[in-house]
């Protein structure tokens, strides 16, 4: 076993405020993002939990959850494209809940078409509740906003002062921006004030593509095709990644996690250099006895960022741990929580070179050691 | 015989302006093979000074330092890094033992350092302990040693690079009479047997009886040379009869 891991395990209580610190500053990291990640990708669940792969919206649609109306016969205009092999409109209004206790609320309404096949049906409802809300005034809600909407299956609520049903719970349609209340495009009309509702206007268009046609390229040719002043294609990522990064920069959320992130990691490093100093401060003898021997500065600093390494690879395993516990809790109380590999792998990287930073700036006690210290 | 250590009008002073002490005054002193050399005198009077310059630790105002006909205070940082691990041992008052390793590992250390390979330097590592008696404590750590028991793998961590001069500084000043004249009578033997140079800075005057020569220093400048008549000893426990 190398010099490095031996003084690690023997003395590892002295290397644990490091370690901790480390692994701290990690989870710290990950379970913002997993949060925020989790939390916009929530924006976006309608378009994301969609087949379409081509969406069409307003011109001035900088999130899925503002878009404006468009006209219907949008749909008809898009078909022209020989990539295109059917679409459909999905209609989405603001409403006002009021479930059977008096709660009110304001809700998104999601006009879709009620079947299992349709474009718009998102895919927590497809194996059998998209068909239920054929039945007329019928609605089916998120199990995680059960709660809020003061609701549950077969419970009897108002929207807009029309009664409906609650047919069902969905799970996984939760969004941070609004509470989705799903129905079907003719009860949603049924729902809506006659003056406010124009029957030509729908949120979005819908397509889906013959196989193998590549959605981009789509997209690219129906920009020149739409009349630019009335409606934008995008394909659904586009949409989706447009939708969040519009969340991120307007809510400032985006900003306060990197200050926060920057601030973790700014204190790791702080704990771990200063526990790293204290170790190499208290054997300072020792690596002072071996520089008078001859050995170069830079071999025994090998030994200190061989610890510093060992101590950021320890602390990334211990993160992985806690924030799988982490994103395990969250799950449970259905909380948004969403990590990709790359941000894991960032944050391991990151951690590494914390501790291979502060490592380094230990260093600095030993380059200035003069052995000849150890005769006075 | 050649002088293994040459020093040449060696100066240094500590301090700057009004507040400068000299400590060293144009000194000149050469020592041999196969000989201890206790250098004692009064706190202050240069020796560890002395002791640093000789050992290529610090480098003086001015004169030079030859150790096997080699200038150190000509040789590059780098250089002088090469010559110390080639040619030079140290002893230090502190034991300076890493609290986390054992007799052996202490010992092998500076060959690992060295680059020498693992299974090799344990080998020698085991010789270098099983010369300072101290064979059956190879598994032992710090905490698990007497004070004697760590100055001695002190000494066989010195010893391990096979080095001509060997440098002691205060090596006794931790350990009780007994241990500290054992350890001295250890030194003795090396110099003896390996024909090592063995300069050693000591206050203890009980020490005298196992050196060959001892030197004393006064206000930078050697005071007196003595030549010590040869003590008879045990072969076994080293103790002056």
């Amino acid at each position: 076993m190398s010099l490095a891991r031996t003084i690690l395990l023997f003395e590892w209580r002295r290397f644990l405020p490091a370690l901790l610190s480390v692994t701290f500053a990690g989870v710290l990291m990950l379970v913002q993002l997993g949060l925020l990640v989790g939390m916009f990708g929530t924006v976006t669940v309608l378009a994301d939990s969609t087949a379409a792969s081509v969406w069409i919206t307003a011109p001035a649609t900088q999130s899925l959850d503002q878009s404006a109306e468009i006209p219907a016969s949008l749909a008809a205009l898009v078909r022209a494209n020989a990539d295109i092999t059917r679409t459909e409109t999905l209609r989405v209004r603001d409403g006002s809940w009021r479930s059977a206790s008096g709660t009110t609320l304001p809700v998104t309404v999601v006009g879709i078409s009620p079947s299992a096949s349709a474009l718009s049906c998102p895919a927590p409802l497809k194996q059998w509740l998209c068909a239920l809300l054929a039945t007329p005034n019928t609605v089916v809600v998120d199990r995680s906003e059960a709660n809020k909407l003061d609701t549950t299956t077969a419970g009897m609520a108002e929207i807009n002062g029309h009664r409906v049903r609650v047919v069902g719970l969905s799970q996984g349609l939760r969004s941070i921006g609004t509470t989705y209340v799903f129905t079907s495009q003719q009860t949603l009309r049924g729902l809506l004030d006659r003056e406010g509702d124009d029957v030509g206007l729908v949120t979005f268009v819908l397509a889906e593509l013959r196989k193998g046609a590549e959605p981009a390229t789509v997209v690219n040719d129906l920009l020149t095709l739409l009349p630019p002043k009335t409606a934008k294609a995008w394909t659904r990522v586009q949409l989706s990644q447009q939708s969040q990064r519009w969340w991120l920069e307007e809510s400032g959320v985006g900003a306060g996690f990197l200050f926060s992130t920057v601030l973790g990691l700014l204190i790791a490093v702080v704990i771990t250099s200063q526990t790293l100093r204290g170790v190499v401060l208290s054997q300072l003898r020792e690596y002072a006895t071996f520089r008078a021997i001859g050995v170069p500065a830079a071999r025994l600093g090998a030994v200190i960022v061989e610890q510093a390494a060992w101590i950021g690879a320890g602390g990334g395993v211990l993160m992985l741990l806690l924030v799988a516990l982490v994103a395990q809790l969250a799950q449970h109380f259905y909380v948004p929580f969403a990590l990709s590999g790359l941000g894991i792998a960032v944050a391991m990287a990151v951690g590494l070179l914390t501790a291979v930073c502060s490592g380094l700036l230990a260093l600095r006690e030993l380059y200035r050691l003069q052995p000849a210290e150890l005769l006075r | 015989m050649t002088a293994s250590v040459v020093a040449a009008d060696l100066m240094h002073s500590f301090g700057r302006g009004a507040a400068q002490t000299r400590v060293l005054h144009r000194l000149s002193v050469e020592f041999w093979p196969g000989e201890v050399t206790l250098v004692m005198g009064a706190s202050g009077s240069g020796k560890s000074t002395l002791l640093a310059a000789l050992g290529g630790l610090l480098r003086p105002d001015a004169g030079q330092v030859s150790v096997s006909g080699t200038m150190l205070w000509s040789l590059t940082a780098r250089a002088l890094e090469r010559f110390r691990y080639q040619h030079c041992g140290y002893i230090f008052q502190g034991f300076n033992l890493f609290p986390a390793l054992t007799a052996l590992e202490q010992v092998a250390l500076p060959l690992r350092f060295g680059g020498e390979l693992k299974a090799r330097a344990q080998a020698r590592a085991e010789a270098a302990l099983a010369e300072v008696g101290l064979s059956a404590c190879a598994q032992l750590r710090p905490s698990e040693l007497s004070g004697g028991e760590k100055q001695r793998v002190a000494i066989a961590r010195a010893l391990v690079t096979q080095p001509r001069v060997l440098f002691a500084d205060e090596p006794t000043s931790a350990l009780d009479s007994s241990n500290g004249e054992r350890v001295v009578a250890l030194l003795q033997d090396i110099a003896h047997l390996h024909g090592t140079t063995v300069i050693v800075v000591t206050h203890d005057p009980q020490l005298m009886c196992h050196a060959e020569r001892v030197l004393q220093l006064r206000n930078g400048v050697i005071h007196q040379d003595q030549r010590m008549a040869p003590a008879v000893r045990s072969p076994l426990t080293g103790e002056a009869a």
